[in-house]
């Protein structure tokens, strides 16, 4: 019982992620494309979460240049950490789909290549945390590299309508209702993975916080005893 | 026109087991390397402390 209200977010998620999986191995195929187009149902909610993740990026990186607060700092982090993942697997799916569907993995077409910077743009900001050491000053350089990529966002989703593009345009309205209802699902099922997938790493960016805290601490014991206190003993002036 | 191409491909379930795989294998594996970091974490933590 206990288990249950501690995790439920996570069983939910586990029996939505099933559901759709099942719900999208069932609907019925796509008429022009077979049953390659089943694909979408996890390459969508794959970029929908890669876009979700970084837009949340943006709002803590936006919430910690006015506030200060950390958490904002760690919100932002793991979220990006997150949404490069799922742009990683969303571009890998999409070149699976593209090769019966375009007859090759990849070609270098606005969304392709649009999304491909958008993955390179968020794992240089996963870098530039990794490069400074001190936190405030790796909150304020994340935070204003997290507002400045996220204009990359709506240029992948636009690009499609921007540029003349092999990639088609959003069909979330122009398909079957059985086919929307899959793709909504899997859309659904997704959002829940990257709050149980956030609220993890949140934890985790806790922990490492308390972790570098503690061996600053120690390493602040260590330098005293070793520097200071001879330094103080051995004053010429005493 | 473009579209057409996939409803005669064969294999199709070739692909669509493929992109499966890869997309549920890398939210596991991503799930298994947090709880990793996650139980390590804890750990360094109980040592420091």
């Amino acid at each position: 019982m206990t288990l249950l209200r501690r995790r439920w977010l996570e069983i939910v998620t586990i029996g939505l992620l099933g559901a759709s999986l099942v719900r999208s191995m069932t609907v019925e195929a796509d008429v022009t494309q077979g049953d390659v187009q089943r694909i979408m149902y996890v390459h969508v909610p794959s970029a929908w979460l890669a876009f979700l993740a970084f837009l949340v990026t943006m709002i803590g990186s936006v919430a910690w240049l006015r506030t200060q607060e950390q958490k904002w700092d760690r919100v932002a982090a793991s979220s990006a950490e997150i949404g490069v993942v799922f742009t990683g697997l969303a571009i890998a799916a999409g070149m699976i789909w593209a090769k019966p569907v375009w007859g090759q993995f990849w070609t270098w077409e606005p969304r392709l290549v649009t999304t491909a910077l958008l993955f390179f743009i968020y794992l240089g900001y996963l870098a530039l945390r990794r490069a400074v050491i001190d936190p405030v000053q790796r909150a304020r350089r994340s935070a204003i590299m997290g507002i400045v990529a996220a204009v990359q966002i709506p240029i992948v989703y636009y690009s499609v309508n921007w540029w003349r593009s092999l990639h088609q345009g959003s069909s979330a309205r122009s398909i079957d209702t059985p086919l929307r209802i899959t793709l909504l699902f899997g859309v659904i099922a997704f959002t829940f993975a990257y709050s149980v997938l956030l609220r993890r790493r949140l934890e985790l960016a806790r922990l490492e916080e308390e972790l570098d805290a503690k061996r600053f601490e120690q390493s602040q014991a260590v330098a005293g005893a070793d520097i200071t206190a001879p330094l103080l003993t051995s004053h010429p002036h005493d | 026109m473009i579209d057409l191409i996939g409803a005669q491909v064969s294999n199709a379930w070739w692909y669509v087991t493929a992109a499966y795989t890869i997309i549920l294998g890398g939210m596991a594996v991503f799930v298994g390397w947090l709880a990793f970091r996650l139980r390590r974490a804890h750990r360094e933590l109980d040592q420091l402390s």
